[in-house]
């Protein structure tokens, strides 16, 4: 396969891709009929940014333009004017897609899913040979200059599975589907043959929530700070999830033995993945971290290493990338890891540090300390200015409902801190969150650090 | 009402128990890093004054004052207290 629709040929023509709030279930049939009312010649070789659309316009507009591009940019957003000029420059781009785009969606709405549903014949749409497509992905922006990542269909979807699961599975989106790990999720789920249930971004929790239990939800990936926000929501015991996915942030022990209990019997897949490397794989053991065999016998041909500064590297096969130059051999992935017996253990971004009187600190080292309290819903450790020492740490902390934010639950963070961290460690200061603001790509917003 | 100088011996209490260390009795003469006080303990004195003075007067100085004592501790929050 070189590009989405080449997965027509491998299924049925009944087959949901997506259910959309706006016109139900989409089905392959479905989609093609909505192809072949758009003349493809016009967008043959274009590079193409696309902005914000809604959800339906946007993953129909993708399957759309793979393979017929040659470059498709996904503008992140909540670019301010400047950013989004400079990567329209940086990528080249003749047109961009926004507002109602195409008007996939009305054309959707015109073809009825019960005729198609039936005994239908799968016409597929006339279209130029399939090119390879670039597709450009900022990078989430957390850890300084947002950059665009080249990618094409093939290293996207290098360590899916790709064999067809079909209706068993029915995937929520609750990612943004244009960052990375969003786009994994729509991928996977398009590989696989199993419905993805698509909401539109920034959607009310509550709504969203309805929608995958009404709808039949059994798959849902997220990071580990969106789990946490779920697991807070009245509505969450309601989900009854078979797959459970995390990424994008370190998954520490405490959410996946949370998750391991709420959902017994559920298969849960904590994800590495690294955009600038542009490589991932999974682990599936239930542990946090990942088997130290992985440095000599790399999962899915994902080769690592670890240097003297404790940094991981990846060996990666990047194509050339506009922003970055040539990417070949071995990248840093910024990331800080720590050999544990016979795991390999991330301790947080290399850059994101705090500095205490000169010593280090790691906020998500005591982060993944305080949420071992079971009292303790969400954390965010950050600096606070100190004249005498540079920096002090601070844990902002929301408890789990039921509990309240007092001196006694204070008390019981500091002596937990004090008997797991150095002195320096332990938080000087405790204050109460009332809000947990997560970014664009769901983890906890880390810019104010420094 | 509580005195500055009463809220401040407060701060160094609550900021010892939090660092799990003990302060004796403390007077003016009371020496503050032999007071239960390492130099981190210190700057979190002076961070959890900030927040209840609304100053802090050793970012407001110009010349450096470090204070040994209590009693000059205190003082150096009383002549930078806003008037």
């Amino acid at each position: 396969m070189n590009c989405l629709l080449d997965r027509f040929l491998s299924c049925k023509a009944s087959d949901v891709l997506w259910v959309a709030e706006a016109v139900g279930p989409v089905n392959i049939t479905r989609l093609t009929q909505a192809f072949s009312c758009i003349d493809p010649s016009g967008w043959q070789g274009k590079r193409v940014a696309i902005g914000a659309l809604p959800v339906l316009e946007f993953v129909t507009t993708l399957a759309f333009l793979d393979g017929l591009a040659q470059a498709i940019v996904l503008l992140p957003t909540e670019d301010d004017q400047t950013t989004r000029e400079s990567r329209l420059t940086q990528a080249n781009i003749d047109i961009v897609i926004e507002g109602h785009g195409l008007d996939f969606v009305n054309l959707l709405a015109q073809f009825d899913v019960v005729a198609a549903n039936g005994a239908a014949q799968l016409v597929v749409p006339v279209r130029p040979a399939g090119i390879q497509t670039t597709w450009l992905l900022p990078t989430s922006g957390t850890t300084g200059t947002p950059k665009l990542i080249a990618h094409t269909f093939v290293t996207l979807t290098r360590s899916m599975t790709k064999r067809r699961i079909g209706g068993d599975y029915t995937w929520g989106s609750f990612y943004s589907l244009r960052r990375f790990a969003g786009l994994q999720v729509f991928l996977q789920s398009w590989m696989c043959g199993t419905p993805l249930i698509l909401c539109e971004e920034g959607a009310d929790l509550h709504d969203v929530l309805t929608r995958f239990i009404d709808l039949g939800c059994n798959a849902l990936s997220a990071t580990p700070s969106m789990w946490r926000k779920l697991a807070m929501h009245p509505l969450f015991d309601r989900l009854s999830l078979k797959q459970i996915t995390l990424g994008g942030e370190i998954v520490d022990q405490s959410i996946l033995d949370m998750l391991a209990n709420c959902f017994p019997g559920a298969r849960i897949t904590h994800i590495y993945a690294s955009t600038e490397a542009g490589v991932g794989f999974a682990v599936r053991d239930g542990i946090a971290g990942f088997p130290v065999d992985y440095l000599l016998q790399p999962p899915s041909g994902v080769a690592m290493r670890i240097d003297g500064q404790n940094h991981l590297w990846f060996g990666t096969k990047l194509p050339e990338s506009v922003a970055v130059g040539p990417e070949t051999g071995w990248i840093d992935s910024g990331d800080l890891v720590e050999m544990q017996g016979a795991r390999v253990c991330f301790l947080g971004r290399a850059n994101g540090s705090i500095n205490v009187g000169g010593n280090k600190v790691m906020p998500e080292e005591i982060e993944s300390v305080i949420k071992e309290l079971p009292n303790v819903g969400f954390v965010q450790v950050r600096a606070r200015k100190s004249a005498i020492l540079g920096n002090l740490v601070e844990a902002a902390i929301t408890p789990t409902p039921g509990n309240v934010f007092d001196a006694t639950f204070k008390k019981q963070v500091t002596a937990h801190c004090r008997a797991r961290l150095d002195g320096f460690k332990v938080p000087a200061f405790i204050v109460a969150a009332d809000d947990i603001k997560l970014t664009a790509s769901g983890k906890l917003s880390r810019t104010d650090l420094r | 009402m509580a005195t500055p100088r009463d809220q401040i011996i407060m701060a160094i209490q609550e900021t010892a128990d939090m660092r799990g260390t003990e302060v004796g009795v403390l007077t003016d003469e009371t020496v503050l890093l032999e007071s239960g006080l390492d130099s981190l303990g210190f700057a979190i004195l002076v961070a959890r004054l900030e927040e209840e003075f609304g100053y802090d007067p050793f970012v407001m100085m110009d010349e450096p004052v470090y204070p040994s004592t209590l009693g000059e501790f205190v003082a150096i929050y009383q002549r930078f207290a806003p008037q």
